[in-house]
C-alpha cells in the first residue's frame, strides 16, 4: 500500500498533473475567497471541461479546487467579514472582529496552518482508516443523525452573546425559512403559498449569500467612507510564533477530528462540520466569553474543521461509491463520466483512482499551505481597493453567483431578500450566527427525526435504548445545562 | 426609536410569524404516507417562537433600561460601533439597496441584457458611494465596464453558464 | 396571487406569437438551452450531458446543459414548459416528471409539454440486504403481503420520486402491508440498504451494479421485459409469473406549442445520435440500456405510463 501510495505521488508530481493541481488549488483559493462564488460552483462548472482528459488529470484539477476552494472562503470572512462560502461561515466570527481590532495577519495565519492541519489529519484517515471507518458510518441511521445534530441545535443557546432569547429568536427565524418547500417525509408542498417558484424552498446558498455578503456589503455603502477605520494589512506584522500554534494543539486535534467524523456522514456538509467544531471548543474553552471577540481559538476550530470535512467526505466516496458532500457528487460524476465506476469496488478495479485521490490532496494541501502563506502580501495590495468599487463589483459577483447556484432569477431574488432581512437584524441588533445554525440544521434534524419514528413505528423510545442514540441526546442535554452552571461559578 | 418600541415592533413581527406560519402549518392536509403531518415541525417551531418571544417581551418591559444595555453590553459595543457610527447614512443604504432591486429586476425582465444592466448597476453603484466628480464618473465607468466584462467572460466563455 | 394567471396569459401570448413567427428553415440557427430539472452531478445529468455531446455534432449547434433543480424537477419542468415555443429550450427528464405532475407539485404537466425523443432506459432492479432470506420474488411478495409473519418490511424510497412509484408498481401485483422509508434518492437508498436501515429497494441498475458486484447487496428480481446484459443471473418478473414492467426512461420535450417541423428535425437527429454506435456504447458500458422510441410510439407509452401513475398516486400517496 505504502509503495503504491508513494508510486502515485510520483505520477501526480509530474509535471503536467502537478500543473493541474496547481491551476485547481489557486483557482479554488481565489473562486472560494470572493464572496458570491464557491466551490460547489466551480467544481460544477469545471466538470464539463474535463470531458476528454486523462482521468487523472481531471481529479488532479477537481481536487485541487475543492481543497482550495475550502481555504479560500478564509480570506474573505477576515477581511470583509463576509464569508467567502459556507463552510467558512463560522470563520466569520472571530477572525473579522480580530481583523478588525488590527490584527488580520495574525487571523489568516491562524486559519491557514489550521486548515493545513485538518487537511492532514483528515487525509491520515483517509488513507488508513477508510474501510473500517465507512463502515462505522453505515451504521449511522436517521436516530443517530438526529440525535447528533440535535446536539449542534441545542448548542446554538451557547452561541448567545447577550440576550440568549434573542439568540433563541433569530434560531426560531432561521428555522422558519427552512420550511417551505416540497416535504421530504409526505412529498406535500409546505408553506409554499400557492407560488410554485416556493416548491424548492429557499435556496440554501442563495439564503447565506443575501444574510452574509449582501447585507454586510448594503451596510458598507451606508459607511461614511472617508472616515470608516479600514482593515489594513501590514505585511510586517511578525509571522505567528509556533508556541502560538502549539497552545492550540488540543483545539487543532480536536476541531479536525470532528471535521473528520462530520465529513464521513453523507449529506451533512462541511458547514455543519466547522458549526459542531466551534461551538464544542467554545464550550470546551476555559475563557468562552472571548469567542466572537476574535479569539484564536475560534478560528481555529472553524477552519481546522472545514478542511477535515473534505477528506472525511472523501471517505464513503472511494469506500462505497456514496457522495459525502455535494462536490463529492461532482466528482462521482466525473468518475462515472470518464467510465470509472465508483463503488465498493472501485479500490479492486480501480487502484490507481483511488491512490490518485489520496495523493492530490496531500499535494494539493501543501500547494495550499504554500500559495495562501506567501499570497497574504498580494491580498494586501488586493484589499487596498477602496470599497466604494469593492461594494457594487462584489454586489454583481454575489448576483451571479446566486443565479448560477441553480439557474433561476427567483435564487437572486432570494438572496436580495435576505440581504435586506439581515439589515433589520442588525438595527434589531439580532445575532446572524443562530439564525444560519437553526437554518441549516433544521432540516436535517426534520427529515431524520421522522424517518427514524417512521422506522421505529412511531415509538419514541427507540431513541433511548438506542445506545449510540442515547449518548448523544445525553451530550446535548449536558451541554445545554453546562453553561449555566458556569454563570454560577465565577472564573 | 428607543429600544423599548424597537423590541416591541420585533416582538410584533415574530408574533405575526408565527401564526403565519401555524395557520399554514394547519392547511396541509393529512398524508397517507406518514401518521406524523408534516405540520408538526412547523407548529412546534411557531409555538417555539411564540413563546420565546412572549418572554423576550416580558423581560424587556420589566428591566430597567440601563440594566439590559449592561445585560447586553457585550453584543451592543461591536454593533454601535459598527452600524451607528459617525457618517453612518442610512439613505445610501436605502440607494444602494433599491438599486440592487433594480438591477434584478432588469434581469428578471429580460429588459437590458445581463452585460449592460451589470454595467449600469455597477457603474451607478459607484457613483452613488463616491463624490461626484468628472474623474469619478470616468473611473467608474471603466471599472464597471472592466469588471462586468472579465465576469461575463469568466461565466460565458470558460465556463457555459447563460446569464439571464 | 393574481400574478400567475397574469403570468401564464403573458407567456401564452408570448408563445402563440412565436409559434407563429418560428420557421423551421433556418432551425437551429443559435444554441439551444436544456434544462435538466435535476442538480449537477447525479443521473440525468450525466446522461444528458452524453447525450448532448453527440447530438451536438448531428444538429450542427452548440447545446447548453442547464441544470435547475429542486421541486423534485418541478421547477426546472415548468420553467421549460413555460419558455418560448420556438426550439430553443428543451427539457430532459425521466420518470420524475410523470410522478411529481401526477402529485400535482409539477402544475405544468404532460399536457404542457410535447415528447421529442426517449433515448435510453435504466432498468430497474430489486435489491435486498445481504443475508437477507429472501432470495426470489415470491419470498419477498409473502414478506410484503398483507397477513406476514414478523415486522414489516422496510422499503427505502425517496417520497414522490421515481424510486418510490416503482416500488409501489412492484407491489402493485399483492395487497401489500410495508413501512415506506424516505431514505431519498439512489445513492442513499443503497446506503441505508447496505447499512442494514431498510430490507429492500427499488433501483436502476447502472446506480447499484457496483454494490452488487461486490455482494453488499443482493438483486431478486428485474422488472424489464429480458435480462440485463450485466446482470445475467437476475431473473426478470414475468419469469416469476408477475408482470411487471417499469423503467427510468430519458426522454426530452420541447414546450407544448413547438411546431411539428421544429420536433421532427430534433428527433431525427436524435434518432441518428442514439442509434451511433460509439454513443450506444457509451451507454452500455454504464449500464444503461438504449431504447430509442419517437413520435406516437412514444406519445402512447408515455400516456400509459402516466395513466399508471396516476393509478398509484391516486390510490397509495395523495389520496382521492
Amino acid at each position: 500500500m505504502i509503495s503504491e501510495l508513494s508510486a502515485s505521488f510520483g505520477l501526480m508530481l509530474g509535471l503536467e498533473p502537478f500543473l493541474y493541481i496547481l491551476i485547481g488549488t489557486v483557482s479554488g483559493i481565489v473562486i472560494g475567497a470572493i464572496p458570491g462564488l464557491n466551490g460547489a460552483m466551480l467544481v460544477a462548472l469545471t466538470l464539463p471541461l474535463t470531458y476528454g482528459w486523462d482521468p487523472l488529470h481531471a481529479i488532479a484539477i477537481l481536487v485541487g479546487q475543492y481543497v482550495g476552494s475550502i481555504s479560500g472562503g478564509l480570506v474573505s470572512a477576515t477581511l470583509l467579514n463576509i464569508p467567502g462560502s459556507p463552510s467558512s461561515m463560522m470563520t466569520t466570527l472571530d477572525a473579522a472582529p480580530m481583523a478588525r481590532k488590527g490584527r488580520p495577519l495574525r487571523a489568516l495565519q491562524l486559519g491557514i496552518i489550521a486548515s493545513f492541519v485538518g487537511g492532514v489529519v483528515s487525509w491520515v484517515a483517509l488513507v488508513f482508516l477508510s474501510p473500517p471507518l465507512a463502515k462505522i458510518a453505515l451504521k449511522f441511521g436517521p436516530h443517530e443523525y438526529f440525535a447528533l445534530v440535535l446536539a449542534a441545535l441545542m448548542l446554538i443557546s451557547s452561541l448567545s452573546e447577550g440576550s440568549m432569547l434573542k439568540a433563541l429568536i433569530s434560531a426560531c427565524i432561521g428555522m422558519i425559512v427552512a420550511l417551505p418547500g416540497l416535504d421530504t417525509i409526505t412529498a406535500q408542498p409546505r408553506m409554499t403559498f400557492g407560488f410554485s417558484q416556493m416548491m424548492a424552498g429557499f435556496n440554501l446558498l442563495a439564503v447565506l449569500l443575501g444574510i452574509f455578503a449582501v447585507t454586510q456589503l448594503l451596510s458598507d455603502a451606508g459607511r461614511d467612507l472617508r472616515k470608516a477605520e479600514r482593515v489594513r494589512l501590514d505585511v510586517k506584522e511578525s509571522f505567528i510564533s509556533l508556541a502560538d500554534v502549539a497552545r492550540q494543539g488540543v483545539n487543532l486535534l480536536r476541531s479536525s477530528l470532528i471535521g473528520t467524523w462530520i465529513g464521513i456522514l453523507p449529506g451533512v456538509g462541511g458547514s455543519v462540520g466547522s458549526i459542531v467544531s466551534y461551538v464544542t471548543a467554545k464550550n470546551m474553552s476555559r475563557k468562552p466569553e472571548e469567542f466572537g471577540q476574535g479569539c484564536d481559538e475560534g478560528v481555529v476550530a472553524s477552519e481546522a474543521a472545514n478542511n477535515a470535512t473534505v477528506g472525511g467526505a472523501l471517505i464513503p466516496m472511494i469506500t462505497m461509491g456514496i457522495p459525502g458532500s455535494i462536490i463529492d457528487v461532482i466528482l462521482i460524476a466525473a468518475l462515472t463520466l470518464h467510465n470509472i465506476r465508483p463503488g465498493p469496488l472501485l479500490f479492486q478495479n480501480n487502484a490507481e483512482i483511488v491512490y490518485g485521490f489520496m495523493s492530490t490532496m496531500m499535494i494539493a494541501n501543501i500547494l495550499m499551505l504554500v500559495v495562501m502563506l506567501f499570497g497574504i502580501r498580494l491580498l494586501a495590495k488586493l484589499i487596498d481597493v477602496p470599497s466604494k468599487y469593492l461594494v457594487p463589483v462584489l454586489l454583481v459577483l454575489c448576483v451571479v453567483g446566486a443565479f448560477a447556484v441553480n439557474n433561476r432569477v427567483f435564487d437572486v431574488w432570494v438572496m436580495f431578500a435576505f440581504g435586506v432581512l439581515g439589515l433589520f437584524f442588525r438595527w434589531l441588533k439580532l445575532p446572524v450566527a443562530p439564525f444560519v445554525i437553526g437554518f441549516i440544521l433544521t432540516p436535517i434534524a426534520e427529515t431524520n427525526f421522522r424517518t427514524a419514528l417512521i422506522l421505529s413505528r412511531n415509538d419514541l423510545l427507540d431513541f433511548l435504548t438506542r445506545p449510540v442514540t442515547a449518548v448523544l441526546l445525553a451530550v446535548s442535554v449536558v451541554v445545554l445545562f453546562l453553561p449555566l452552571f458556569r454563570k454560577r461559578r465565577p472564573a | 426609536m428607543n429600544t423599548r418600541s424597537r423590541e416591541g415592533l420585533l416582538a410584533l413581527a415574530c408574533l405575526l410569524i408565527a401564526a403565519l406560519v401555524y395557520w399554514s402549518a394547519d392547511q396541509i392536509p393529512v398524508s397517507l404516507m406518514a401518521k406524523i403531518s408534516a405540520g408538526l415541525v412547523p407548529k412546534m417551531i411557531a409555538v417555539s417562537l411564540a413563546l420565546v418571544t412572549c418572554l423576550h417581551l416580558i423581560m424587556t418591559f420589566k428591566s430597567v433600561p440601563e440594566a439590559e444595555d449592561e445585560d447586553s453590553q457585550g453584543a451592543m459595543k461591536m454593533d454601535v460601533t459598527e452600524s451607528e457610527s459617525e457618517g453612518f447614512s442610512v439613505w445610501r443604504v436605502l440607494f444602494s439597496s433599491m438599486l440592487l432591486g433594480l438591477f434584478i429586476l432588469c434581469l428578471e425582465q429580460g429588459w437590458l441584457g445581463f452585460w449592460l444592466s451589470a454595467c449600469l448597476f455597477t457603474a451607478l453603484g459607484i457613483v452613488l458611494l463616491s463624490e461626484i466628480s468628472v474623474r469619478s464618473l470616468v473611473l467608474a465607468t471603466m471599472i464597471s465596464l472592466l469588471s462586468v466584462s472579465l465576469t461575463v467572460l469568466l461565466f460565458t466563455r470558460v465556463f457555459t453558464v447563460i446569464l439571464p | 396571487m393574481f400574478r400567475k394567471p397574469l403570468m401564464a396569459a403573458l407567456t401564452a401570448s408570448l408563445m402563440l406569437f412565436n409559434a407563429s413567427a418560428v420557421s423551421a428553415a433556418d432551425y437551429p440557427s443559435k444554441p439551444i438551452k436544456v434544462i435538466v430539472p435535476n442538480g449537477a452531478g447525479g443521473s440525468t445529468d450525466i446522461v444528458s450531458r452524453l447525450v448532448a455531446q453527440a447530438y451536438t455534432s448531428e444538429l450542427g449547434t452548440e447545446l447548453a446543459i442547464v441544470n435547475m433543480g429542486g421541486g423534485g424537477t418541478s421547477i426546472g419542468a415548468m420553467e421549460a414548459a413555460g419558455s418560448n415555443a420556438d426550439g430553443y429550450t428543451l427539457l430532459s427528464t425521466h420518470e420524475a416528471f410523470l410522478t411529481s405532475s401526477a402529485l400535482g407539485v409539477n402544475t405544468m404537466g404532460p399536457s404542457s409539454v410535447r415528447p421529442i425523443a426517449q433515448v435510453a432506459k435504466e432498468v430497474i432492479v430489486l435489491a435486498v440486504q445481504k443475508g437477507s432470506d429472501m432470495t426470489s420474488l415470491d419470498d419477498f411478495y409473502a414478506a410484503a403481503k398483507k397477513g406476514h409473519t414478523g415486522d414489516s418490511l422496510n422499503i427505502g424510497i425517496s417520497p414522490g420520486a421515481a424510486n418510490h412509484f416503482f416500488s409501489l408498481s412492484v407491489l402493485s401485483a399483492i395487497d401489500h402491508d410495508v413501512t415506506f422509508v424516505p431514505t431519498g434518492g439512489g445513492a442513499s437508498t443503497l446506503k441505508a440498504l447496505m447499512g442494514g436501515t431498510i430490507n429492500a429497494g427499488t433501483f436502476a441498475v447502472s446506480e447499484s451494479i457496483e454494490a452488487i458486484r461486490s455482494g453488499d447487496v443482493v438483486p431478486v428480481a428485474l422488472f424489464n421485459d429480458e435480462r440485463h446484459p450485466d446482470l445475467p443471473d437476475t431473473p426478470t418478473a414475468s419469469e416469476s409469473g408477475y408482470d411487471i414492467n417499469v423503467g427510468l426512461h430519458y426522454v426530452w420535450y420541447a414546450p407544448v406549442e413547438t411546431p411539428d417541423d421544429v420536433v421532427s428535425i430534433l428527433a431525427e437527429a436524435m434518432t441518428r445520435t442514439v442509434s451511433d454506435d460509439a454513443f450506444e456504447k457509451s451507454l452500455v458500458e454504464r449500464s444503461i440500456t438504449p431504447a430509442m422510441m419517437t413520435g406516437s410510439e412514444l406519445e402512447e407509452a408515455l400516456g400509459s405510463r402516466y395513466a399508471q401513475v396516476e393509478e398509484l398516486a391516486i390510490k397509495y400517496v395523495v389520496g382521492q
